[in-house]
């Protein structure tokens, strides 16, 4: 009887060890790509491999704010500055700018929405999918698949050890070196198979390939991690201030005052505006510094589209309309909230209203 | 209210940036765009700091035939409650009439029909109001047929019978010298300055003569020489840049405070 236990312990080990090795060889196999790009990527590209699509926009984000060509306000309202005249040859960049420019501007979440699944973004990852850089859609399926069978695998081994302890117990069977070897076996392999499982989960939340964590982990090298101050004036302290933020996130943001607004998620439900810290709302990876976008060294930005986070407020508000606290069908505007010759947002709930002086 | 000294507008879009401009000594916040009881944060964060922060009305109408509505009035005093002012601030101006908005604030008829019904109006907000109440003169592209008196007579006689602050645009004087030929310094010439409880500044667009009060643009200079003037008849307690739309960069701000300033001092 001791022999069957001990073969169930065996058994159960040998079905672990399996599963983990089909994790680790399908797992090397995906990563093992080889480059075909450059290797000196643009700062959004290393966004992209160091945080996904919201690092990406953030980045942009920021950038554009450091620059002054954009505006941030509390609740993370992104407009554009009057009078700035904005040239920039990056398409997310100039994404940004085109939504600030709409009248009242959009939230940072809901630029994040509309640019992480936007042509720019999509063009930025193809093109690093292309280099070889990160792993193209549904790559990690298979991984996820032998994960969630070595998770069963592991389970079945916890149960045989606990029955190699209960049935010595009982006096079915007497303990004795082969009882107690097979008790040591099948542990052996429930933790073996554990820590294989959590080591793999946590990788699979990275999409880069082998040769994208290294030319990211080289330009981490390149610009190691200090907090770069907002306005430096010129081209090369703007460069590594967005290199920065796109390497580690907005916690580098020299004004962490707008990089909180930045990193802040609004949704609207019904009606109801709800602010919610950065990561908490939507599926945006866990904030480690309360920037919102701060990732592992390693590029664990999670995946899929859930990178940007939700938060999609359902639309534009349309500016601050007056007349709100209660007054139905108030005087729109007049001006202080807006000139003789129309107004903006902030007295009018845009546009709609002109007309007397104020 | 004390000597407020120089303020902006606060509005939500630039609220951080209200927040940083060095040397702000009050601001300003249209009253129908904030729930007292939910302030926005960044109108807390400057009370905490002790910035005053003025409630203006844009919706009240006190120039129309209708007594003012209680609810609104309710409102503004609640803000007023809520964000701890000294005072609030409305528009003699004519918004409704009938069930109809008219989404401006049109100029009132300068008659003393109108300035007896506008009396009691402004009594009526008075009684309301936990605080005291500034009415601000109005930009107007037109003119009401028949009027009996001037602007600055009609402000005066309502100060006089009521006790209403005043609260001076002088870019609307601007405009409607430029748009109504109305003669801006004689205005402040008979305007009861010592009444004034803070001053507006504006900038704006001329477009085929006529003067567009768009608080979207740098003050030009005629509406400071108008502060100049009028600081040099009397130290108003406080002067506010107003800007509503197409804000520039927080430097830019800064330095149109700083053309207030200048334009202060060198009365």
């Amino acid at each position: 009887m001791e022999f069957v236990l001990l073969l169930a312990a065996l058994a159960a080990a040998a079905l672990v060890g399996s599963a983990a090795s089909a994790l680790r060889r399908e797992h090397r196999r995906i990563r093992s790509v080889t480059a075909v790009g450059r290797g000196d990527l643009d700062h959004y590209e290393l966004a992209y491999l160091a945080g996904g699509p919201r690092r990406t926009v953030n980045t942009a984000i920021a950038a554009l704010a450091a620059r002054d060509w954009i505006r941030v306000s509390r609740g993370g309202r992104v407009t554009a500055v009057a009078g700035a005249s904005p040239v920039t040859p990056h398409p997310v960049e100039q994404a940004v700018l085109d939504l600030a420019a709409v009248p009242g501007g959009r939230t940072a979440g809901e630029i994040r929405h509309e640019i992480g699944d936007g042509v720019a973004v999509a063009g930025l990852k193809n093109r690093l999918i292309g280099q070889g850089f990160l792993l193209p859609d549904g790559s990690l399926q298979g991984p996820r698949r032998l994960v969630a069978r070595l998770g069963a695998l592991v389970a079945l081994c916890f149960a045989v050890e606990a029955a190699l302890l209960v049935v010595p117990a009982t006096g079915v069977v007497p303990w004795s070196p082969v009882s107690v070897g097979a008790v040591l076996v099948a542990a052996v392999a429930g933790v073996y198979g554990l820590r294989t499982r959590a080591r793999h989960l946590r990788s699979l939340r990275s999409p880069l390939t082998g040769p994208g964590a290294d030319v990211l982990q080289r330009a981490r090298i390149r610009q190691p991690r200090a907090a770069v101050a907002a306005t430096g004036g010129d081209d090369a302290a703007f460069a590594g201030l967005t290199g920065a933020v796109a390497l580690y996130g907005l916690g580098e943001y020299g004004d962490q005052g707008v990089a909180a607004e930045i990193a802040r998620e609004e949704i609207r439900r019904h009606g109801e505006q709800v602010a919610c810290a950065s990561g908490s709302c939507g599926g945006g990876p866990p904030a480690g510094n309360g920037s919102g976008d701060s990732a592992s060294h390693s590029g664990d930005w999670g995946w899929d589209s859930g990178g940007h986070s939700g938060g999609h407020s359902g639309g534009h508000s349309g500016g601050h309309s007056c007349g709100s606290g209660g007054h139905s069908g108030g005087h729109s505007c007049g001006s202080s909230g807006c000139g003789s010759s129309g107004c903006g947002s902030s007295g009018c709930g845009g546009g709609g209203c002109g007309g007397g002086g104020g | 209210m004390g000597d407020l000294g120089v303020g902006i507008g606060w509005r939500p879009e630039i609220d951080l940036t209200v927040e940083r401009l060095d040397g702000i000594g009050f601001v300003e916040v249209i009253a129908e765009n904030v729930e007292p009881a939910r302030l926005p944060e960044s109108l807390a964060v400057l009370r905490g700091r002790g910035v005053p922060v003025v409630p203006h009305g844009v919706g009240l109408g006190v120039g129309g035939a209708d007594r003012p509505d209680p609810d609104r009035l309710g409102h503004l005093a609640a803000c007023a409650g809520a964000l701890g002012s000294t005072i609030v601030s409305e528009h003699l101006a004519f918004v409704r009439g009938g069930g109809m908005e008219a989404g401006h604030l049109l100029p009132v008829p300068r008659t003393r029909d109108a300035l007896s019904v506008i009396v009691e109006n402004v009594r009526i907000a008075q009684e309301s109001l936990p605080v005291p109440l500034a009415l601000e003169n109005v930009a107007a592209l037109f003119g009401w047929p028949d009027d009996e008196l001037t602007e600055a007579q009609f402000l005066g006689e309502l100060v006089e019978r009521t006790g209403v602050k005043l609260l001076v645009d002088v870019a609307n004087l601007y405009t409607n010298e430029v748009n109504l030929g109305l003669d801006a310094r004689a205005a402040l010439d008979a305007l009861p300055v010592d009444e004034v409880a803070y001053v507006h500044v504006a900038g704006g667009h001329g477009h085929g003569g006529i003067w567009h009060d768009t608080h979207t643009a740098s003050p030009p200079r005629e509406v400071l020489d108008l502060l100049t003037e009028l600081c040099g008849r009397t130290s108003p307690p406080g002067v506010l840049l107003e800007w509503d739309d197409a804000y520039p960069s927080d430097a830019v701000l800064a330095g149109e405070l700083g053309r207030i300033r200048g334009a202060m001092s060198r009365a």
